[in-house]
This record gives C-alpha cells, sequence and structure tokens, in this order.
C-alpha cells in the first residue's frame, strides 16, 4: 500500500475531493518525535486546517496564514467518499467546529462520545474525558458513520505512558486541576492511537471497496503509519 | 452583496467572532469552560435558543408559513438565512423554529438548491446538538421526506443524526426511504450510505 504524502503549499492543495488529512512534526509540536494531526478541508477555494489543537481548541485555521505553518504539513488525499459525502462532510465539519470550538477538552482518555443517559439526554463530557487530535479524527469520523480503527484489539505500548505523563504535565497549565487528576489515573492503563496511524489506516481504508471496509486492526496501521513517519522524514517534515 | 449569504466560514456568526484576529486563538488560561456532568446539569433541560424577538408574539403560530413569505418578499436582503429570520419572524416556539427550518429546506430544494438545502440542515442540526435539544432534531427528522430531497440532503440529514440514531425513533424508517430513493435515482446507494448500516 504506497503511501503518498505531498507537502502542503498554500494556497492550494492538490486534493479533488476537498478532503484531506495533514500530520506534522516538530516545527507544529515543539517537541522531538512528537506528531500533530488535522484534516485539511476546501471550502468556498480555500484551504483550512481543521483539527483538534488543545484543551478547548478545535481550531478552523486557513492555511494562508503563516501563525498556522501550513507549509510544515503534509497531507494526503481522504478518499473515501462520493460527491455527495465529501461536500456534506466538509459542510458538517465547519458547523461542528462553529458550534464546539471552545469547549472540547484535551485528554489521553479514548472518550467515546456522545453518550446519552437513560432519558435519552445528550451527557457533556465527564471529568477526564477528551480526545487528543488523533482521537478526535477517530471520532469525528464515527459520529459521520465511519469507523477507522478498531480500538478494541489496541494494546497499550510500553511508550505509552512516558507520552501521557509528558502530555499531562503540559496540559496541567491549561486543563482544570481535577480533569488532570482523573487523567493521571489513566496513565499506562490506556492506548494511545498515534496520529500517523491514524493517516495510516485511512489510506488503508481508502484502498479497499465500500463492501471489504471494515475497522482497521492495530497491525495494519502500526505498519501503515510506520510507512508515513518514513515518507515524513524523507520530506524533512518529522 | 451581503456575505453571510455566501455561506462561507467567515461569514458565519461563530467564525466571524474566532477569526476576527485573522484565525481562531487560542483561548487565554483563565478561560474554563464547564462541560463536567454536574447534577444541576445533568437535569437540566434542553436549552432554548434566542429570546423573544423584537416582533414578540405579533405573529400567531397559524399564520406562521405566511408571516415568513412576506417578510422574504418584501425585504430586499431576504437571502433565507436561518439565523436572521429565525430573529425576525416569532420563534419563541419551539414548533415554529422547527418549522420554519422545515420550511426553509424545502424552499431551497423546490428551487433545485440541494447543496444550500444541506447547508440548512446541517446547521440546525448541529446548533440543536450543541444546546443538547434532541426532541428539536428528532422533530425535524420526522418531518424531512427523503423523496422531495436531493442526495446532498439525505445525506446531510442521515450523516447529521448518525450519532443519535438509536434514540431518534424516526431514523431507521429515513434510511430506508432513502435507500429506496436514491436506487430508484439510479445513484451509488451502497457508497454513499457507507458505514451508515
Amino acid at each position: 500500500m504506497p503511501v503518498e504524502l505531498q507537502v502542503v503549499t498554500p494556497p492550494g492543495v492538490t486534493a479533488p475531493s476537498g478532503i484531506a488529512l495533514a500530520i506534522a512534526g516538530e516545527a507544529v509540536t515543539r517537541t522531538p518525535d512528537q506528531r500533530h494531526i488535522s484534516f485539511l478541508l476546501q471550502r468556498e477555494e480555500e484551504w483550512w486546517l481543521v483539527h483538534l489543537a488543545w484543551q478547548n481548541y478545535f481550531g478552523c485555521d486557513s492555511i494562508l496564514d503563516p501563525r498556522f505553518k501550513a507549509c510544515e504539513y503534509c497531507y494526503v488525499e481522504f478518499d473515501l467518499f462520493d460527491e455527495y459525502n465529501a461536500f456534506v462532510f466538509v459542510e458538517w465539519l465547519f458547523e461542528l467546529q462553529a458550534s464546539n470550538s471552545n469547549t472540547i477538552p484535551y485528554s489521553i482518555n479514548l472518550s467515546d462520545q456522545p453518550r446519552f443517559n437513560a432519558t435519552k439526554n445528550l451527557l457533556p463530557f465527564g471529568v477526564g474525558e477528551g480526545f487528543t487530535c488523533a482521537s478526535f479524527v477517530k471520532v469525528v469520523l464515527e459520529l459521520y458513520g465511519i469507523t477507522l480503527v478498531d480500538l478494541e484489539h489496541w494494546p497499550i505500548r510500553e511508550s505509552d505512558g512516558r507520552w501521557q505523563e509528558f502530555i499531562l504535565e503540559r496540559l496541567a497549565k491549561d486543563a482544570p486541576a481535577e480533569s488532570i487528576d482523573a487523567q493521571r489515573q489513566l496513565i499506562g492503563k490506556v492506548a494511545r492511537l498515534r496520529p500517523e496511524e491514524v493517516v495510516g489506516a485511512m489510506m488503508h481504508l481508502s484502498s479497499l471497496p465500500v463492501d471489504a471496509r471494515n475497522p482497521v486492526s492495530f497491525e495494519v496501521a502500526q505498519a501503515a503509519g510506520e510507512d508515513v513517519r518514513g515518507q515524513m522524514q524523507r520530506l524533512g517534515k518529522s | 452583496m451581503n456575505q453571510a449569504r455566501e455561506f462561507h466560514p467567515a461569514a458565519n456568526p461563530f467564525f466571524t467572532e474566532a477569526l476576527s484576529g485573522g484565525g481562531s486563538t487560542r483561548p487565554s488560561h483563565d478561560f474554563r469552560h464547564s462541560p463536567y456532568a454536574t447534577d444541576e446539569e445533568f437535569h437540566r433541560p434542553p436549552l432554548k435558543q434566542g429570546k423573544r424577538s423584537v416582533y414578540g408574539h405579533r405573529f400567531p403560530s397559524r399564520d406562521f408559513l405566511t408571516t415568513v413569505l412576506a417578510v422574504v418578499e418584501t425585504d430586499s436582503t431576504s437571502g433565507l438565512d436561518c439565523r436572521d429570520w429565525l430573529g425576525a419572524a416569532g420563534t419563541d416556539h419551539t414548533s415554529d423554529r422547527i418549522r420554519f427550518a422545515i420550511f426553509q429546506v424545502n424552499e431551497f430544494e423546490k428551487s433545485g438548491q440541494g447543496k444550500i438545502a444541506a447547508r440548512m440542515i446541517l446547521r440546525f442540526v448541529e446548533k440543536n446538538f450543541a444546546a443538547r435539544d434532541l426532541i428539536a432534531i428528532s422533530t425535524f427528522l420526522r418531518a424531512m421526506d427523503a423523496a422531495t430531497l436531493s442526495p446532498w440532503s439525505i445525506v446531510a440529514v442521515l450523516r447529521s443524526t448518525f450519532r443519535a440514531r438509536h434514540i431518534m425513533p424516526g431514523w431507521k424508517a429515513f434510511l430506508d426511504q432513502a435507500r429506496d430513493v436514491l436506487a430508484a435515482r439510479h445513484e451509488p446507494v451502497e457508497k454513499i450510505l457507507y458505514g451508515l448500516g
């Protein structure tokens, strides 16, 4: 499965569907060996990075704005949809962002959303719940009806705990103390979905016919994620 | 004329705020939302959108469509923008708000503007999800007739409400109807409805 990443070159991106996944390395995360994933969406001719960047920051950032360092991202076209879904997905994601831009917590917890109580009311996030940039992409796709990965059989890797500790240290400046306390209990006990694995899983799913698309397993996503990292290194964007 | 009619992200009332500084901005450290389910929140009824409009109750509910049509026809800026007209047409009553959203969708569909109708649907659904008003979404869903909708709107209805499909009585029926309608129009049904079950 050849994964072919390209570097984002404002003002244009070559993705006829108008949807891509973008991934960036240290230049954006300011942390070695740490990547960040975002949707890259075209609307009214312009391209936007639509992503969960941090606590309460569900952003919609123009690739033309140098503050968002779009040229540090690599991207691959998201090719799962027909023309109707491609249009609706972009419009829906913008509406989702408009209604939730400052209300989505960042968390190492792999939360399932949305949840409903017994009386069928929509529940807000519980303490310590939220998403990472990668699990946010997964959840957004699930809300839309696309199950990207099979997280039920996702292992907890040794390096996950170290990353979770590091993230919570940084998150403590921006998230409520009660949320940090709740997340500390999860260090080393919850799996981590990595940005490059999300990109790899999407590429794998795109390569399959519609009736053969099943949630991508850890083994496949991990191998595809390694490919993505290799490509990022070759493009000088790791 | 008025960019708000173009539905550009920067014209969205929420985006206008977010992009006024040139892009969405990181909230300050002092900013704290309250996303957690306290007991009080848990039992709180869904938020009601909007306050009484400047028109108050001048327009009785039974004349609602007449009123909207009159407003649309006499106002040169009318573009059937949901935000503007919800405020101007006396939508204190939830039923009116929903009825007007349905009216908008149908009007756009009748005029062959399926993509704009889809945008209306997405905006209505997402705003009500944000307000946790699932009754409004459910009522809206039951009023949708796939036979009169374009594929864009059919997809918008199904995808935007997918997350609450288990608690929306009309969702499965709409999906079944959509499948039949799309097949009759020789659309690639499986690809369009991929993942929806």
